[in-house]
């Protein structure tokens, strides 16, 4: 009986171990950037612009990949390109109907590690109402005590896609199909 | 830019001479009578639509998940719908509408409201739009049939349409603003072939086609966009303008001057309906 309850301890204890190397984080919006380029609008010059609002958490374990995960809620609402006649079009029925589809998420699906910074992790994205794989390359900048003396860990981020994989094809190719995205993300330690 | 002004020329020029040439083959078609000749217009116009919204959109979403992809069914179903209300009468007729309006209602409302506002909310919408739709489309085909020429309602309409296209796209879509425009110069062809050769009436298909199809416009540019809502309620009622004086004929006396003064209370309704939308919004050019 003593020898049983010991195993099952034991196991109880290996199990919470290997469960405790997994951390989960949030992301703070305020150190955080989802950024995107779309261009050469007329083949003339690139266009910038943001999301402003967006939430997210990732579960990170450096030694094992294969258990992290990463989701994403954006939205689309936010967009901002520092034009408010073109936000206005952005999020209306030519583009990316935000009304009807207020939100674009990102859910990973699988994280490779190449190197000690360096993954790539795959997963559905969703906008305009539409799902797709992408694939993110993702580098760790670094990680360690923040103000608060909280634990914080920074990535930053980047993937192309084509706007008319997520049916948003208005005024192409006069605006090209391929859009950039380059995502920095600071993330406290939950 | 080049690109983009290639896409207007095909998407809303050609629909136009197209409809222009086809409808006028079909009007002076001596072997047919009025009543195979509408069902004809309705789909010629209904086909210059579906092809002008494909252009501009760049392609037909099937099936649709937004409520502007329903925009070319609901033109088609309208020829459909229409053709049935020519062939029905009484209460029959009354239901042939009733569930086109409803139809047409659900496909623009239910990806907006539905699940997003209170359940009462959305049926009060429902219903609303669903009446709007009931008795304009009834009130332009009976009351014009009465009061007005065809060539007069056409130009109601056309106009309606066309100041509709300049409402949408100062209202955030340019798309739509597009297709509107498309549409209202093939209404505006049509009124200008009626006013040549003069049918005797009109019919129930195209005043249904426009009801369906220009009521879905405005209220997606109102539900997606930024086109204020009065601004869409003074489009809606503008080509109500002909019907205003006393009843007139397609060859009457003084009919030009009909058309002048009947156009101009139309335009006037328009007009205040582009105040409205310079008012309440700041418009949006489209230049950045």
């Amino acid at each position: 009986m003593i020898v049983r309850f010991t195993l099952f301890a034991t196991l109880l204890a290996l199990a919470g171990i290997t469960s405790a190397k997994a951390d989960n984080y949030k992301i703070d919006p305020a150190h955080s950037t989802i950024l995107f380029k779309v261009g050469p609008y007329l083949g003339i010059g690139n266009i910038y612009g943001r999301f402003d609002t967006f939430t997210g958490n990732f579960v990170f374990d450096a030694n094992n990949p294969a258990e992290d995960s990463v989701k994403v809620e954006i939205n689309a609402d936010s967009i901002d390109t520092n034009s408010a006649a073109r936000d206005k079009d952005l999020k209306g029925p030519d583009f990316l109907n935000a009304k009807q589809f207020p939100t674009a998420t990102f859910k990973s699906t699988a994280v490779k590690k190449v190197d000690d910074k360096d993954y790539e992790v795959t997963g559905d994205f969703t906008l305009h109402g539409i799902t797709k794989p992408i694939t993110l390359v993702v580098q760790v900048i670094g990680t360690g005590p923040g103000p608060k003396g909280e634990t914080r860990l920074g990535t930053e981020s980047t993937a192309t896609l084509k706007r008319s994989d997520f049916d948003v094809k208005a005024m192409l190719p006069a605006i090209p199909d391929d859009v950039e995205l380059r995502i920095a993300v600071e993330a406290v330690k939950q | 830019m080049g690109s983009l002004i290639g896409q207007g020329l095909v998407g809303i020029a050609l629909p136009t001479v197209l409809a222009l040439i086809l409808n006028g083959l079909v009007l002076k078609a001596p072997t047919l009578t009025e009543s195979r000749k509408w069902p004809l217009i309705g789909l010629i116009v209904a086909g210059c639509f579906v092809f002008s919204y494909s252009v501009i959109v760049g392609s037909i979403a099937f099936p649709p998940r937004e409520a502007t992809h329903w925009l070319p069914f609901i033109t088609i179903g309208a020829v459909v719908f229409g053709s049935m209300l020519q062939f029905t009468s009484g209460v029959a007729r009354s239901i042939v509408r009733l569930i086109a309006a409803l139809a047409t209602a659900w496909t623009v409302l239910q990806s907006q409201i539905f699940g997003r506002w209170p359940l009462l909310i959305s049926v009060e919408w429902l219903v609303a739009v669903t009446l709007i739709l009931f008795a304009t489309s009834r009130l332009i085909e009976r009351g014009g049939a009465a009061r007005s020429t065809p060539t007069e309602i056409l130009l109601g309409m056309a106009l309606a349409a066309g100041f509709g296209a300049i409402a949408l796209f100062l209202g955030g879509s340019a798309i739509l603003g597009q297709i509107c425009g498309a549409f209202g110069l093939v209404l505006a062809g049509l009124a200008v072939l009626t006013f040549f050769l003069a049918p005797a009436h009109l019919g129930p298909i195209i005043p249904l086609i426009y009801v369906l199809a220009l009521g879905s416009l405005l209220l997606n540019g109102s539900l997606f966009s930024d086109l204020p809502w009065p601004t869409s309620g003074l489009l809606w009622i503008a080509p109500f303008g002909v019907l205003i004086g006393p009843p007139a004929t397609p060859l009457g006396k003084n009919r030009n001057v009909r058309l002048l003064v009947r156009g101009l209370i139309v335009l006037f309704v328009i007009g205040l309906a582009l105040v409205a939308l310079f008012l309440i919004v700041q418009p949006n050019s489209n230049e950045y």
